[in-house]
């Protein structure tokens, strides 16, 4: 992936399944392009992409019927309530009244924003907020869930919550999980991918990819080259 | 078509829920006060000949309708623009993209959201123009079918029409900003005119009249000449004709054939082709990543030198040298330099290009902080709000003045008019957190009055004639914005 002269991605091959793969790399390293272009928001210079054997390129809406995306610094219509911009979604994913209706209800429950389900968005915290973005993404019961940052902001409760709402998704869903915090892809993720200057540079289940180091933040510091810096 | 209902209902509430919102529906209850003026006014809204229709059901519902069309026309289309836009600003654009939402249905989606504000509009209107019948009286029978025909088939085509052009502006990227409400003034204008000339030459086919006006003055027309047979059928004044002659005639209404409503709903037609094309242009948001390249910007650090007293009005100009870009400054630099050596004779063109300029760059000058996020960081600085406000007037001034350069050397005076737009676009602006309030009052100001030198919309001579008049007017903005932009932030 290209912008004018500069590569944000090079050439590589990845192959999402089934479970939690957290995508780990310092800023700018090429994550939410990477994530941006799965969600099929960004079209890359070349290469493939596949879902379920289907060219994404050619048929993004194959992906996008089955697709839960939160991006970073993704907003919202601050006059709407939760609720509102929730069905919003719904309508934008296709998804029928009623089918809707029954998961914003559970997905506000899930996410801990009944009492706040008919306050206008505008008056919601930042970690409110971003826990609307989560429930927007797991609108339609998607079977790829990208999500980009999710926890920021998030109180460490919230965080909790999340990761115990992420790993039980994780199951029988493909997911695909960037932060910065590495805690929260530790404790959650059966796969990690860390990213660098475009490039992954590491690819493996956690044991794997801490390898010797003492954990993941230490293997990451030293796959990263911000340990040899320091 | 769940989809674009349920996406037309989420814009709607979204857009409807704000100060701006209920700014407009009272503004329009006033204007259907002022379209019906008392018998002794010193000006008539729709007259023939002078002469004017009794303030019935038919003739109400027609003048209101009328008056309708030319505000969802001129002013509606500012007010509804921007839908696509807005997802962006808000941070949506990512989720929308991302969604298997056909992109003819978003866009129907914002359509009928444009065109049910456009219409809510305009029976605030109908339903001020029906009360304001019994506060004259002089009929209370009140017809409802008579009254609201010129609504549902005059209007609400139209409704839909400038809705479809709202959105497909938006959808072509070039024309989201400042070039698209001057080339939709222009647009809108060479169409009233086309209808106007057509009618009095007696023929306009309904090709040529999407506001559907025709029909209705010809009616009108033939109704003033049977009562009055002397009467100048010819002159005919829709806005604002001097109330001269206080003659009245009976007006009963007019037949809408099967021709007329079969010519009113192909305009729907032509709406829906419209929203069909603008969503084959939207391009879910693509475009978008495309604004964030580094452009080339004017070097105000070079020029204006770091002094203690200057420095935010130095930051200000290097923020609005940033959004200029390379054409708008060489256009802005060579306008200027005309100014010089055009003869007077040459004027006419020079003064209002050189006003229309700037219009690009105070747009932003009210909403920037808020759209940004950069406002509480400008609260939060000591006294920065007033002092933030006077330094983005003068940096506006400043840059509003690089096209009339030339001119000033000849007209000094003229000077104050781009401070004065500049303090008028910063106060409406942060009253209404849109630029399009200003966007619009400012292009309609320089269509009637710096083109076509309406009396006191004519900026270049009401400046020379009376320049501490603009002087007094941009000092007391001052204190409104900053009152403004405080009471925003209590709010």
């Amino acid at each position: 992936m290209r912008y004018r002269d500069v590569a944000a991605l090079h050439p590589l091959t990845l192959r999402l399944e089934p479970g939690i793969t957290g995508l780990l790399g310092p800023n700018g390293a090429g994550k939410s392009t990477l994530m941006r272009i799965i969600a099929t928001v960004l079209k890359p210079s070349a290469g493939a992409l596949r879902w379920n054997g289907t060219d994404v390129r050619r048929a993004p809406d194959v992906l996008r019927r089955e697709l839960g995306y939160l991006p970073q610094d993704a907003g919202v219509y601050p006059q709407l309530s939760a609720e509102e911009f929730l069905r919003y979604i719904a309508a934008l994913k296709g998804l029928p009244a009623r089918t809707s209706a029954r998961q914003i209800d559970r997905l506000i429950e899930q996410l801990n924003l009944q009492g706040a389900r008919s306050r206008p968005l505008g008056g919601f915290s930042g970690g409110m907020r971003q826990r609307v973005g989560i429930a927007q993404a797991l609108l339609g019961d998607p079977q790829l869930i990208v999500v980009d940052e999710p926890t920021v902001g998030l109180d460490p409760e919230e965080r909790v919550r999340f990761r115990d709402l992420i790993t039980d998704l994780g199951r029988d869903r493909v997911v695909l999980l960037s932060t910065h915090i590495v805690s929260d892809v530790e404790a959650a993720a059966s796969r990690i991918v860390i990213v660098n200057h475009g490039r992954i540079c590491a690819d493996g289940t956690p044991a794997a990819v801490i390898g010797r180091d003492a954990n993941l933040e230490a293997a990451y510091l030293r796959y990263t080259g911000v340990a040899r810096a320091a | 078509m769940s989809a674009i209902v349920r996406i037309a209902r989420a814009d709607w509430q979204a857009r409807t829920r704000s100060f701006t919102f209920v700014l407009v529906a009272a503004f329009s209850l006033q204007l259907a006060y002022l379209f019906v003026p008392d018998a002794h006014a010193n000006y008539v809204t729709v007259a023939i000949g002078g002469i004017r229709g009794i303030y019935n059901a038919p003739w109400m519902g027609s003048v209101i309708a009328i008056c309708s069309s030319l505000i969802v026309a001129f002013v509606g289309f500012f007010l509804v623009r921007g839908s696509l836009a807005r997802d962006e600003i808000a941070g949506c654009a990512g989720i929308v993209a991302a969604s298997p939402v056909s992109r003819f249905a978003f866009v129907a989606g914002k359509w009928g959201s444009n065109t049910t504000i456009l219409v809510v509009v305009a029976g605030v209107l109908m339903a001020g123009g029906a009360v304001m019948q019994q506060v004259r009286g002089e009929s209370h029978a009140f017809d409802l079918a008579s009254y609201v025909a010129p609504l549902l088939l005059m209007v609400f085509p139209l409704c839909a029409l400038v809705a479809a052009c709202a959105v497909l502006f938006d959808a072509i990227r070039p024309l989201r900003g400042v070039a698209g409400g001057v080339l939709w003034f222009f647009i809108v204008n060479a169409l009233l005119t086309g209808a106007l000339i057509g009618w009095t030459n007696g023929n306009v086919p309904p090709a040529a009249d999407p506001f559907g006006i025709a029909p209705l003055i010809s009616a009108m027309r033939d109704a003033a000449h049977a009562a009055f047979p002397g009467v100048n059928v010819n002159d005919f004044s829709i806005g604002g004709g001097e109330n001269t002659d206080h003659r009245t005639f009976v007006w009963s209404g007019m037949v809408w054939t099967p021709t007329i409503v079969a010519a009113r709903a192909a305009w729907l037609a032509v709406a829906l082709a419209i929203v069909a094309i603008a969503s084959f242009i939207f391009d879910r948001f693509a475009g978008m990543r495309v604004a964030a390249r580094a452009a080339w910007r004017f070097p105000v650090a070079r020029i204006v030198p770091d002094l203690a007293g200057l420095r935010l009005l130095r930051a200000e100009l290097a923020v609005l040298a940033g959004e200029s870009g390379l054409w708008w400054t060489l256009a802005a630099i060579g306008c200027g330099i005309a100014g010089l050596f055009i003869p007077a004779s040459g004027m006419n063109v020079v003064v209002p290009l050189a006003l229309l300029l700037p219009l690009a760059r105070y747009g932003s000058l009210g909403t920037r902080d808020r759209l940004t996020g950069v406002d509480a960081l400008i609260r939060s600085a000591p006294h920065a709000v007033t002092r933030t406000i006077v330094a983005r007037i003068m940096a506006a001034g400043l840059i509003g003045c690089v096209p009339l350069a030339g001119t000033l050397v000849r007209y000094p005076a003229l000077a104050v008019v781009p401070f004065a737009a500049a303090a008028l676009a910063i106060v409406l602006g942060t009253l209404t957190g849109t630029a399009r309030v200003f966007e619009c009052l400012y292009l309609a100001v320089w269509y009637f009055g710096v083109l076509n030198h309406v009396p006191f919309a004519d900026l270049p001579a009401d400046a020379l004639a009376a320049p501490a008049v603009f002087v007094a007017a941009g000092l007391a903005m001052i204190l409104i914005a900053g009152a403004g932009t405080r009471l925003r932030a209590l709010a």
